[in-house]
């Protein structure tokens, strides 16, 4: 198996973990390990030793400040004032023939405050990686501060830890409405998309300066370059502008759903509130069908313009044909050009007899005046009659369409008028949904909930999504413009460059730019347009493995945002709809999809692995975890009552397997070596 | 493993010389190492390929 592996956590005076290894071999199969211990012992504190470690941070805790110290408890109480003690994690990570150790270090002075309590007084940290290429112990490089932190980067960037250390009873909550920009940015950044970008800028920029410099020998130049900067900045100015509209509309989404979310659980009005959100949808979706019929209407109307235009030229080009074939010469019985062919070597031979092709013998003066009257009788060659045989059933076939286009403008007229009733239909029922709120009176004291309040508020909000997208309209048609102009403008850049003749250091150095901006953008262009398909299918498979259910999930899209959308066999979308469990193994689809396509194979830490899910989910998941430990090393703690039967079952003989548990005194986790 | 295995394979499909894939990677691995604003080591880079294509005499 390739991949990067966490081979041990070395601790020292951390938390309950006090000072002891964990170490994580897998088996010859499946790089599996697997900890159970009861809620409390340390499953979670194992998680925030390693974004501790890594990031100087433990987000699994609810409130930092109201935690116990890092330091482990009893020997924070055991040690006397004024020694330092120092609190270290070591993540030891084997990435083929090197050996990585990630090295946090906190020192901390245990000092008595005035109520009596002994605390730890935070000392200095630092942070440390340890690079031992092949074994090779003597020649360790040691980096600390800023190069420490580049190589953590390198493997374990700070945007994307929650896709590899997670709990997994928090993954229902991936997909809250909000976090696609999030979710997009660590995908850019785990695939290394943003390094590509961030290089593709830093090169543009040295294209500016080597142009500007030739610039100042042709003033052209110059003048062409500052036109195509100030067209990309506004193309950047609107592209903020329409980011800054979606993230207000996803915003505004998140209020809205709040409100809808309200309103559909106060009895009184939770079924005009499902009225209305259904209303919503089909509005939604006769606007859809609307924008297609008006696309429809235009394809067609630019196709009838040709052909009934064309119509009187085809009929009378029929007719010709007609004619021909009545009159026999269409196809010809007789082949014209070999005919002339014929009578020009008869007139090549200066008038010597010549043999004929079929039969041999010699065509003599009344052969050749035979020949000569049948190619006055024919007017019409071969190529020709066959090119007429050809678009015969073209002409009788647009003829036809010709004749079908009252029935056809009929159609579209009735789709047309079959829409707009119900659109306004919708919009009626929609009106008189909101006059009933807006003037609702709320009689139940229990729930004081302002009913015309929230109606009021939900308006606005609705107003203002449709403002927004309105902006990312007129925002998409200035990027499109910008860009067009900014293509014209670059080819008037080469023009005037091929007219400079220059030599010399900075033409060398633009071209070597020019060249690797190319490759840049044909890397970029290759792994963002091929990511999200495979993100998209992988996503897909391993969701399919992970659920019990066959019969109701259809297909699944992922959009530019990589938001995902899954609907049933009817083509319905139910992403909304699915149950905890359900969202859980998408999580779980959706983030190995990623890790897949990134091209990196990094381990995956989950604590709770299988939550809440039950029966078959459960065995589903697990299952589908297990054979995924074939390709990449997981880690996963589970507490005794998750660990059931089925599934040690399931994970016997195949996981590394060890079970903790907290000292009598409750101070230390027991089950790791050399604990104390 | 700092550059992915994807981008590595990118590179290597280019229809591009062995001293250019050079260039192509070393600039990446800089700006994974956080080059930020700065543009000196590009630079650097690129004045060495410039020299080695010379003395390449290609």
């Amino acid at each position: 198996m390739n991949g990067i592996v966490i081979d041990e956590i070395r601790f020292e005076n951390y938390r309950q973990y006090g000072t002891g290894t964990l170490k994580f071999p897998g088996t010859d199969r499946f790089n599996l390990s697997i900890l159970v211990a009861q809620n409390g012992t340390g499953k979670t504190t194992l998680l925030n030793a390693i974004t501790w470690c890594l990031y100087g941070k433990e987000p699994q805790l609810t409130d930092a400040d109201k935690a116990l110290p890092v330091l482990n408890t009893k020997v924070l109480k055991e040690t006397p004032e004024g020694v330092v003690l120092d609190v270290v994690v070591t993540i030891r990570v084997i990435d083929g023939d090197k050996i990585i150790e990630f090295t946090r270090k906190h020192s901390f002075i245990p000092k008595t405050s005035a109520d009596g309590i002994k605390r730890a007084v935070p000392g200095p940290f630092s942070f440390t990686v340890a690079t031992t290429v092949q074994h090779d112990f003597t020649n360790t490089k040691f980096d600390t501060g800023i190069d420490a932190e580049f190589l953590r980067k390198q493997y374990f960037h700070d945007d994307i830890f929650d896709f590899y250390f997670f709990d997994g009873e928090n993954l229902k909550l991936f997909f809250t409405p909000g976090r696609e920009n999030d979710i997009k940015r660590s995908i850019y950044n785990i695939s290394q998309v943003s390094l590509l970008e961030n290089v593709s800028d830093h090169v543009r920029k040295l294209i500016y300066r080597y142009t500007h410099e030739l610039g100042k020998a042709s003033p052209d130049i110059e003048q062409i370059q500052t036109e195509i900067e100030d067209q990309e900045a506004a193309q950047r100015r609107h592209e903020e502008s329409r980011t800054s509209a979606q993230a207000a509309i996803a915003k505004l989404n998140i209020e809205l759903n709040g409100i809808d979310d309200l309103l559909a659980k106060f009895k009184p009005i939770a079924d005009l509130q499902a009225e209305r959100v259904k209303l919503e949808e089909e509005a939604v979706s006769l606007r859809q069908e609307k924008e297609q019929l008006a696309s429809e209407r235009s394809a067609f109307i630019r196709r009838y313009t040709v052909l009934i235009k064309l119509y009187p030229r085809m009929q009378s080009i029929l007719k010709y044909i007609a004619e021909k074939e009545k009159s026999g010469e269409l196809p010809p019985a007789i082949d014209i050009d070999q005919v002339r062919q014929l009578l020009n070597l008869l007139d090549n031979n200066l008038g010597q007899p010549c043999p004929c092709p079929m039969c041999n013998h010699d065509i003599d003066k009344t052969g050749r005046d035979h020949l000569e009257e049948l190619l006055a009788k024919a007017s019409v060659s071969s190529k020709t009659s066959n090119f007429l045989k050809e678009i015969k059933g073209t002409l009788q076939a647009a003829v036809l369409e010709v004749k079908s286009y009252r029935s056809k403008r009929q159609d579209f007229i009735r789709r047309e008028t079959e829409l707009e009733e119900d659109e306004q239909r919708v919009a009626k029922r929609l009106a008189e949904i909101a006059k009933i709120l807006i003037n609702y009176e709320n009689n139940n004291d229990e729930t004081k909930i302002d009913i015309p309040q929230k109606e009021a508020r939900r308006n606005i909000i609705k107003q203002q999504i449709a403002t927004h997208y309105q902006a990312i309209g007129a925002a998409n048609n200035s990027i499109d413009l910008c860009k067009q102009e900014i293509e014209r403008l670059r080819a008037k850049l080469e023009d005037a460059k091929a007219k400079l003749k220059q030599t010399g250091k900075t033409q060398q150095q633009l071209a070597v730019v020019m060249m690797m901006q190319k490759y840049y953008s044909q890397i970029l262009s290759n792994i963002t347009g091929g990511m999200r398909n495979e993100i998209e299918q992988t996503t897909r498979t391993i969701f399919e493995t992970m659920n019990w259910k066959t019969q109701t999930f259809g297909s699944m899209e992922i959009d530019d945002n990589y938001t995902v959308s899954v609907y049933d066999t009817d083509g319905l979308i139910m992403t909304a709809s699915l149950s905890a469990t359900e969202q859980m193994a998408l999580a779980y689809a959706f983030i190995l999809a990623i890790h897949n396509a990134s091209g990196r194979n990094c381990p995956l830490v989950i604590d709770s692995p299988i939550g809440r899910s039950s029966d078959k989910n459960r065995e589903s998941i697990a299952e589908a975890l297990l054979k995924i430990s074939e390709e990449k090393q997981i880690i996963m703690l589970f507490t005794p009552d998750d660990f059931t039967v089925p599934v040690q079952e399931l994970y016997a003989n195949k996981a590394h397997i060890r079970t903790l548990k907290l000292s009598s005194d409750e101070r230390f986790v027991e089950g790791i070596d050399g604990n104390g | 493993m700092p550059i992915s295995k994807k981008i590595i394979a990118e590179i290597e499909n280019l229809d591009a010389t062995e001293r250019e894939k050079q260039l192509i990677t070393r600039i990446l691995e800089l700006e994974d190492g956080g080059l930020r604003n700065y543009t000196q080591p590009y630079e650097r880079e690129i004045g060495q390929y410039i020299e080695a294509e010379q003395d390449g005499g290609v």
